[in-house]
C-alpha cells in the first residue's frame, strides 16, 4: 500500500512539468511550470533541481570566441544545495580568458504569486587569484525553499580554436541543458558528442540559428555560418560510486575541435586533422619534441650512468632507475614540459613529461630507440580518437624497442618497475609518435598482475590459531602493495593489509623482501597467532578459513549504475590453505566446493580435500575483466553478493565421542603440526 | 641579558652543521625529521603592528618526515610576507640546491566552508631523491593589525625531535605582555627590560622524538608552545585592549556596537510575534525558528569582517551570513523584543590549548548568543537550522565563553553533555526463515551528541538517506519496506526506524545458521598490545548506548552455541551484554548496554584498559549458531 502512494507522489509530480512546455524562458521571466517544480523522478527530494542550463558561443568580428551561459535553478533546500554559492574559474591570463557580465539574481514567489527579485550586487561578487586561475564568486541572497535563481556571464576566449564544449549533466538533477554554436565557415569545427543518455532530436534549428545570427555582433564578412545545437532532457543528478575513473568520463558532453580553416583567398587549410600533424606539431614543440636533447653534456652523464655495462636491456634499466629514483616528481601530470632534458638532469626536478623526455633523451645517448607515447591518465579522462587533439593528453610514457622486444616504461615514480605502468597511466591507448608517424597503441596492461597466497593455520583445542603466511605479489598488486607498505609502518601495514580479518594477532615473525627492489616480486612472510579468531563453544570449534583476502562486503551495494564499473586493473588471486584441526575434532561442516563465473574472464573457484586432521584448500579468483557496462551491474553486484556470501562460511568442528583417543594422542604430543 | 637586535636579522643557520653526522644519536631514535633549529624573532613597534623573522632548519630522515620539506606560509590582508629563501642540503651537508621566491606558489586559502575570505598562504615543497637530506629556509613577515600574535609551536608534527629552538619577542614596554608556555621546562626563559623595550626569550634544545600513541592525548599536551598575546592591540584602526575578560569583550562589542538595527519590516514580523506569544520564552523560540527557517550559513570572512559582524539590515535582506551575522541578526529581533541577549565567543571544536581563565586572550573562532530570561541562560546556535532552541551542539558544548557588549566582556561557561544525555537506544526484532533470509524491524532513538548526525540526515536528500543506511547495514541485498528518520523540533532527540526484508542475514552452512546478534554496534576496535606505553589514554566523548533485540528461531532449527554473557564495571564506563534464549527454545533476547565518560587513564593501567576494550571488542563479535533438529 505504501509503495503504491509513494507511486502516486512521484506521478503527480511529474505532471507538474509537462515536458512539452516552453521551459527556457528569458532573464527575470518565470512561467507557472517553473513555480510548481518540486520534485525529480528517484530523487523525489533532491535539494536543487536545474530548470534550464543554456550556453551559447559564437565567433565575433573581432575572432574570439564569445561564450554565454544563463542557468536557473530551482532551489527546494536553501541550506543543502550546491547551487547556493556559485564559483566560476577562468584562467589567470586575460589574454587568453576574460569573465564579463556576470550577473545573478534570486527570484521569489511574492504573496500574489508576483515574481520579486532580489539581485546579487556588485559589492557581493568576489574574485580571488589562486594558481593558475582566477575564480569569480558570489551567493544568491534571500533564499527561500521555492526560490528561483538564475545567473549569466559571458567568457571570451581569444583563440577561436578553444571553442569550449559543454557538460549537460550535474550533481543536481537537470530537466534541460542546451548548448548552441554558431561559427562562420571559415572556420571549420568537428563535433563530438559524449555520454551514456540519449541527447534529444531538435527540430527548430533555424530559428535559433537566425536569432544568434540577427543579435549578435557577427562580422557581416561572415557570409554562411555553421550551427550546432545539443539538447539533454531531464538528466537525473550524476554522483560518485565505487569502481569510477573520473565522473566526468560518464556526464553527457559535447565538445569541439577546430578542423580547419579557409584563409582570404578562399584557400582551405586543414587544421590538426590527422594525428600525424598532431605528432608533427609536437615533437616540433619547443615545449615538448625540441626538449629531446643528446647534447654531449648529457650523452657524458649517460655514459657514467651505463659505464660497465654492456647488454643494451641492462643498459635500459639501468637508465630507467635513474630517472624514475633521481629525478623529482612534482606530483604534476602535464603534457608540456618545463625545460629541455640536460636542464632537467641538472635540476633533478620536473613534471610528469619532464621526465619522460629526460629518459627519452637518455635512452637515445645510450644509442638505443626510444619514442614518446602520449597519454589521458585516468582521472584526465577518456581520449576520444576520432578527434584529433593535443588537448586532451596531460601525460607522456616512453616506448623502448630493443631489436623485437617492445616495452612501455613510465618514470614518474620509482615505485614503479621497468616494463610496468604507473597505474594512472593505464587508460586504454596512447599516442606513439615516431618519426613521421603517429600511432594509437594498446596500453592495456596484460595479465601482469596476480597474488600468490600460500597459508598453513594451526588451530588447537583451546580455539589457538597460529598461521604462517607467505605471499607474493606481482605487477599492479606489487605495486599497490609497496605504496601502501611506504605509506604506513610496517606493523600498521600487516594489520590493515594481512591480518584485517584478524584484529588482535600476536605478529611472531614479519618480513617484507624485496620493498625496495620492484624488479622482484613483492614477498609477505608473517607468522601469527591469534587467540580470538576461531571461536570456541561447548565443544564445537568455528572458524572462518579464508583467512585473507576475504570480500566481507559487497562494494557494490548501491542497486542502481548508470555508468560502467572500471576497475584499476586485472588481477588474478591464488590462495592455497592448510587447515590442521587440533586432535580429538572432527569436522562437521565445510564450505562445500564451489565456483561462480560472472564472465569468461572474471570468475572464482574453491576446492578443498580433507585427509586425517588436515584440510587442504585451494581458492582461485580472477577479476580480468575490468571494464562492465551498466546493463551488466546488476549481474556484477549480484556476483560479489554470492562472493560475500561464500567468504562468511566457516568450518564447524566437534570434539569426537571418544575421549581416550584424544588424551593419547595429546600424551604422544603434536610435533608434527 | 641578551641584546635585541633591530634592523638586520644576524643568519643563525650558520651556527648549525645541516650535516646529518652531527646530529647526536639520541635525536635521532624514533624520528622522522630533527629539526635542528627553529629560530623564531618578534619585534613590534605599536599596537597590532610589527614585524617577524622566522628561520628553520630541518633534517628529513625518511619519506615520513617529507611534510617538513613542504613549507607553508599562511598570511592575510593584515600581513606582507617577504625575503622567503634557503638552500637543500645533502646528507654530508652540501648544498645542493638553493630555494628561491620563485619556487614557491601563492594560492587563497580560502577554506572549503566558506565563499570568500582574504586567507592566502606561500607553498612550496622541497624534495631530494636520497634520504637524510637537510632543508633550511628564512622569511619575513610585516604586520599591520593583529589582535594576538601567533603562537610559537616549534614541533609541528610528531615523530620530529628538536636540536634547537628559539623564540625572542621585544617590544615596547608600554604595550604589555603575557604568556602562557606549555611542555616548556621551567629554567628556559629570560626577559629584560631596557629603554622602554620588555625583551622575552625562550630557548629548547634536544628534545627527543615523540611518538603519538593509540587514544593518546591530544597534541597540544605532547608539544611544546608558548602562546602569547600584547595588552595593546589594533586591528583597522580599532585599538583594543587584553588586560580582561571585559576589556577584550568590550572591543568585540564596540565593533558590534550599532549593527544591530532591524528594518522596519523585520520590526513589524517580531511585534506579530510578540502579540501572538507576548515576552515569555516561547517568543525566543519564535525568533529562533524564524531565524532558522529564513537564513542560511555562508561563511565570508574578508579584513575586520573576520571579527566584526554584518549589519542586521544586511542579513535580513540577504538572509545569509557567517556566524556572527546569522548571530547579530538574531540578537537585534531579540533586543528589540525586549530581552537581555548578548553574543557570545568560543572556541568551536576540539582543537586548542588548555583554557586558562587567568590569562585573557583570544582563542576564539565561533560566535553563539546567550539570552538570560527569567533566571535562566538560554543558549543558541545561530547557525543550526534545526537545533531546538538551548541546545549549542557537542561542538560548542563543555566549555567557556565570553560573553560580550561595548560595556564589557564575562566568561562564562556553556552547558555540559553528560554521558545519559549523549545516548542511543535501539529496538530490534528479527524474524528469521530458515533459508538465512530475515524481517527485521529496528526502532532507534538518539540524544545529544549521538542525534546530531540523525538530525542532519534528515535534512539530506533521499539518495543520500538511501546512502547512509546502505553504509549502516551490515548487508548488501535487502528491501526496505519501512523507513522514517525524524528529529525531534523540541528536544534534541531524534529516531530513526527501518523496517526491511534481508536476503543473506545468517550465513547458511550445510545444516547451520550462524549469525552476529550484535547487529549494529561492531565499531569497537581491537586495541593492540604496547608493552612500553608512555602516554595516558583518553576518553574524549561521554556516551551511553542500549541495543535489545530479539530474533525468532525458525521452527526446525535450535541453538547450538551463544555467547557468553560479559559484564564489566570499570572506571571509566561500563559494559553489559547478555544474550538469553526464551524458555521454549523458540527466541532469543540479546542485551547489550555501554557507557563511557570522558577521563584520562594513565599510561600504567593501559594494559587493564587495553583488556577491558578487547573483551568488549570480542564480545561485540561474537556469534550465534543454530543447528537443524
Amino acid at each position: 500500500m505504501r509503495a503504491r502512494i509513494l507511486f502516486l507522489i512521484i506521478i503527480l509530480s511529474f505532471l507538474c512539468w509537462p515536458a512539452s512546455a516552453q521551459n527556457i524562458l528569458e532573464w527575470g521571466d518565470v512561467s507557472l511550470e517553473q513555480w510548481e517544480v518540486n520534485s525529480f523522478e528517484n530523487d523525489e527530494n533532491a535539494h536543487s533541481i536545474i530548470l534550464f542550463d543554456v550556453g551559447e558561443s559564437y565567433v565575433d568580428e573581432n575572432i574570439e570566441i564569445i561564450h554565454k551561459r544563463h542557468k536557473r535553478i530551482k532551489i527546494l533546500n536553501p541550506d543543502q544545495s550546491d547551487y547556493t554559492e556559485i564559483k566560476i574559474p577562468v584562467y589567470d591570463d586575460r589574454s587568453v580568458q576574460r569573465l564579463r557580465n556576470v550577473s545573478a539574481q534570486t527570484i521569489n514567489r511574492g504573496a500574489d504569486g508576483e515574481a520579486v527579485k532580489i539581485e546579487v550586487e556588485k559589492d557581493n561578487i568576489f574574485t580571488e587569484n589562486s594558481d593558475d586561475w582566477e575564480i569569480t564568486s558570489f551567493t544568491f541572497p534571500a533564499l527561500e525553499p521555492g526560490s528561483i535563481v538564475e545567473y549569466e556571464y559571458e567568457i571570451i576566449y581569444s583563440n577561436p580554436g578553444a571553442l569550449p564544449g559543454w557538460t549537460f549533466q550535474h550533481s543536481s538533477p537537470t530537466l534541460h541543458s542546451e548548448y548552441r554554436v554558431l561559427v562562420p565557415d571559415f572556420l571549420k569545427f568537428s563535433s563530438y558528442n559524449y555520454g551514456y543518455l540519449p541527447f534529444e532530436q531538435t527540430d527548430d534549428d533555424d530559428k535559433h540559428m537566425n536569432r544568434m545570427s540577427r543579435y549578435y555582433n557577427l562580422a557581416p564578412s561572415f557570409a554562411n555560418y555553421t550551427f550546432f545545437r545539443t539538447v539533454l532532457k531531464d538528466a537525473p543528478a550524476i554522483r560518485d560510486e565505487p569502481y569510477v575513473t573520473t565522473l566526468d568520463n560518464y556526464k553527457n558532453q559535447v565538445k569541439y575541435q577546430l578542423a580547419g580553416y579557409t584563409n582570404n583567398d578562399g584557400l582551405y587549410r586543414s587544421y590538426m586533422s590527422t594525428w600525424d600533424e598532431i605528432a608533427d606539431e609536437l615533437l616540433g614543440s619547443h615545449s615538448f619534441g625540441k626538449s629531446i636533447t643528446t647534447r654531449r653534456s648529457l650523452r657524458k652523464s649517460t655514459e657514467e650512468i651505463i659505464d660497465g655495462i654492456d647488454d643494451e636491456m641492462e643498459k635500459a634499466r639501468t637508465i630507467y632507475n635513474y630517472v624514475a629514483e633521481n629525478v623529482q616528481w612534482n606530483n604534476k601530470y602535464r603534457l608540456s614540459t618545463t625545460d629541455r632534458a640536460h636542464k632537467i638532469l641538472e635540476d633533478l626536478s620536473g613534471n610528469s613529461s619532464d621526465k619522460a623526455i629526460l629518459l627519452i633523451s637518455m635512452l637515445r645517448s645510450a644509442g638505443l630507440q626510444a619514442d614518446p607515447v602520449i597519454v589521458s591518465t585516468r582521472s584526465n579522462g577518456n581520449v576520444d580518437w576520432n578527434y584529433p587533439t593535443p588537448r586532451s593528453f596531460n601525460h607522456t610514457i616512453v616506448l623502448l624497442q630493443i631489436k623485437d622486444t617492445i616495452l612501455l616504461l613510465d618514470p614518474v615514480d620509482d615505485i614503479i618497475p621497468f616494463g610496468i605502468l604507473n597505474p594512472p597511466s593505464i587508460n586504454g591507448s596512447g599516442l606513439l609518435m615516431r618519426g613521421d608517424n603517429a600511432n594509437i597503441v594498446d596500453i592495456t596492461p596484460d595479465n601482469l598482475s596476480s597474488v600468490r597466497t600460500a597459508s598453513v593455520l594451526n588451530l588447537d583445542s583451546t580455539g589457538n590459531l597460529s598461521v604462517q603466511l607467505r605471499s607474493n605479489y606481482h605487477g599492479y598488486d606489487a605495486i599497490v602493495h609497496r605504496y601502501l607498505a611506504e605509506q604506513e609502518d610496517q606493523q600498521t601495514y600487516l594489520e590493515e593489509n594481512h591480518l584485517e580479518n584478524a584484529p588482535g594477532s600476536e605478529i611472531e615473525k614479519f618480513e617484507l623482501l624485496n620493498l625496495d627492489d620492484s624488479s622482484k616480486p613483492l614477498t609477505v612472510n608473517a607468522d601469527i597467532v591469534n587467540e580470538q579468531y576461531a571461536t570456541v563453544a561447548g565443544n564445537m570449534i568455528y572458524i572462518n578459513p579464508f583467512f585473507k583476502d576475504r570480500i566481507s562486503k559487497n562494494p557494490f551495494s548501491n542497486p542502481d549504475r548508470n555508468f560502467p564499473v572500471e576497475f584499476n586493473y586485472g588481477t588474478n588471486k591464488q590462495v592455497k590453505t592448510t587447515l590442521i584441526i587440533p586432535e580429538g575434532y572432527e569436522i562437521v561442516e565445510i564450505p562445500e566446493n564451489s565456483s561462480a563465473q560472472f564472465s569468461e574472464k572474471t570468475g572464482f573457484s574453491f576446492m578443498h580435500q580433507v585427509a586425517g586432521n588436515t584440510v587442504q584448500m585451494l581458492l582461485v579468483t580472477v577479476n580480468n575483466e575490468i571494464m562492465v557496462n551498466a546493463d551488466r551491474y546488476e549481474d556484477l553486484r549480484n556476483y560479489y553478493a554470492f562472493l560475500t556470501e561464500f567468504f562468511n562460511q566457516q568450518i564447524v568442528l566437534r570434539k569426537t565421542d571418544d575421549s581416550a583417543e584424544v588424551l593419547m594422542e595429546t600424551e604422544t604430543g603434536q610435533s608434527g603440526n | 641579558m641578551f641584546p635585541v637586535h633591530s634592523g638586520a636579522h644576524t643568519s643563525n643557520y650558520q651556527n648549525t652543521d645541516p650535516a646529518v653526522s652531527s646530529i647526536s644519536p639520541e635525536l635521532l631514535e624514533d624520528a622522522d625529521a630533527v629539526i635542528r633549529m627553529h629560530h623564531r624573532k618578534v619585534e613590534l613597534n605599536g599596537p597590532g603592528e610589527g614585524h617577524m623573522y622566522v628561520e628553520k632548519m630541518v633534517t628529513i630522515l625518511n619519506s615520513d618526515g617529507l611534510p617538513h620539506a613542504s613549507i607553508r606560509v599562511p598570511y592575510n590582508s593584515f600581513s606582507k610576507v617577504s625575503k622567503i629563501k634557503g638552500s637543500l642540503y645533502d646528507a654530508e651537508g652540501n648544498e645542493v640546491r638553493s630555494i628561491k621566491n620563485r619556487d614557491f606558489d601563492d594560492e587563497s586559502l580560502v577554506s572549503s566552508f566558506s565563499l570568500a575570505e582574504d586567507s592566502r598562504i606561500i607553498k612550496g615543497d622541497f624534495r631530494h631523491p636520497e634520504y637524510p637530506f637537510t632543508i633550511q629556509y628564512s622569511y619575513h613577515i610585516d604586520y599591520s593589525g593583529f589582535i594576538q600574535l601567533p603562537a610559537w609551536i616549534p614541533i609541528s608534527r610528531e615523530k620530529t625531535a628538536l636540536e634547537f629552538g628559539k623564540l625572542i619577542v621585544s617590544l615596547p614596554a608600554s604595550l604589555g605582555f603575557e604568556y602562557r608556555k606549555f611542555n616548556l621546562p621551567d629554567d628556559n626563559e629570560s626577559i629584560f627590560r631596557e629603554n622602554y623595550k620588555s625583551g622575552y626569550r625562550w630557548e629548547l634544545s634536544d628534545l627527543p622524538a615523540v611518538k603519538r600513541e593509540v587514544m593518546g592525548p591530544p597534541w597540544f599536551q605532547l608539544f611544546p608552545a608558548v602562546v602569547m598575546r600584547t595588552n595593546h592591540f589594533e586591528m583597522e584602526g580599532n585599538p583594543g585592549n587584553m588586560e580582561s575578560w571585559s576589556a577584550l569583550g568590550s572591543w568585540f562589542g564596540s565593533l558590534w556596537q550599532g549593527r544591530d538595527e532591524l528594518p522596519d519590516a523585520e520590526k513589524q514580523t517580531v511585534d506579530q510575534m510578540i502579540a501572538e506569544h507576548g515576552v515569555t520564552k516561547d517568543l525566543i523560540e519564535a525568533i529562533y525558528s524564524h531565524l532558522q527557517s529564513k537564513t542560511r550559513y555562508v561563511s565570508i570572512q574578508l579584513g575586520i569582517g573576520g571579527f566584526q559582524t554584518e549589519t542586521a539590515s544586511f542579513t535580513a535582506s540577504n538572509l545569509y551570513g557567517d556566524c556572527k551575522a546569522l548571530s547579530n541578526y538574531m540578537l537585534a529581533m531579540l533586543r528589540y523584543a525586549g530581552f537581555d541577549a548578548r553574543p557570545a565567543l568560543i572556541r568551536n571544536g576540539g582543537f586548542s590549548f588548555p583554557f586558562d581563565p587567568e590569562f585573557v586572550h583570544n582563542p576564539f573562532n565561533h560566535a553563539v548568543i546567550a539570552i538570560q530570561f527569567e533566571g535562566e541562560m538560554i543558549w543558541a546556535e545561530a547557525t543550526s537550522s534545526s537545533f531546538p532552541l538551548g541546545y549549542l551542539g557537542s561542538s560548542n558544548s563543555n566549555r567557556h565563553a565570553l560573553l560580550f557588549s561595548e560595556t564589557g566582556g564575562e566568561l562564562v561557561e556553556t552547558p555540559k553533555q553528560s554521558p545519559s544525555q549523549n545516548y542511543q537506544k535501539r529496538n530490534a526484532s528479527v524474524n528469521l526463515n530458515s533459508d538465512g533470509t530475515a524481517s527485521l524491524s529496528i526502532n532507534t532513538e538518539f540524544g545529544g551528541k549521538q542525534h546530531e548526525h540523525i538530525r542532519q540526515l534528515t535534512r539530506e536528500s533521499n539518495i543520500q538517506q538511501d546512502r547512509y543506511v546502505r553504509n549502516l547495514l551490515p548487508f548488501s541485498l535487502y528491501e526496505m519496506q519501512e523507513y522514517s528518520a525524524k528529529a525531534d523540533p523540541a528536544t534534541p532527540s531524534a529516531e530513526l526506524i527501518l523496517n526491511l526484508d534481508v536476503e543473506t542475514f545468517a550465513n547458511k552452512l550445510g545444516s547451520r545458521l550462524m549469525f552476529q546478534p550484535n547487529l549494529l554496534e561492531r565499531g569497537q576496535t581491537y586495541v593492540p598490545a604496547d608493552e612500553d606505553r608512555k602516554q595516558p589514554v583518553y576518553i574524549r566523548y561521554a556516551y551511553h548506548y542500549i541495543d535489545e533485540l530479539t530474533f525468532n528461531i525458525p521452527e526446525e532449527f535450535s541453538i547450538e552455541a551463544t555467547p557468553d554473557s560479559l559484564n564489566l564495571d570499570f572506571d571509566f564506563g561500563s559494559y553489559s551484554a547478555k544474550i538469553t534464549p526464551s524458555d521454549d527454545g523458540r527466541t532469543l533476547h540479546y542485551y547489550r548496554e555501554i557507557a563511557m565518560t570522558p577521563g584520562i587513564i594513565p599510561a600504567d593501567k593501559f594494559e587493564s584498559y587495553r583488556n577491558i576494550m578487547n573483551n568488549i571488542w570480542k564480545s561485540d563479535n561474537s556469534q550465534v549458531v543454530l543447528v537443524k533438529n
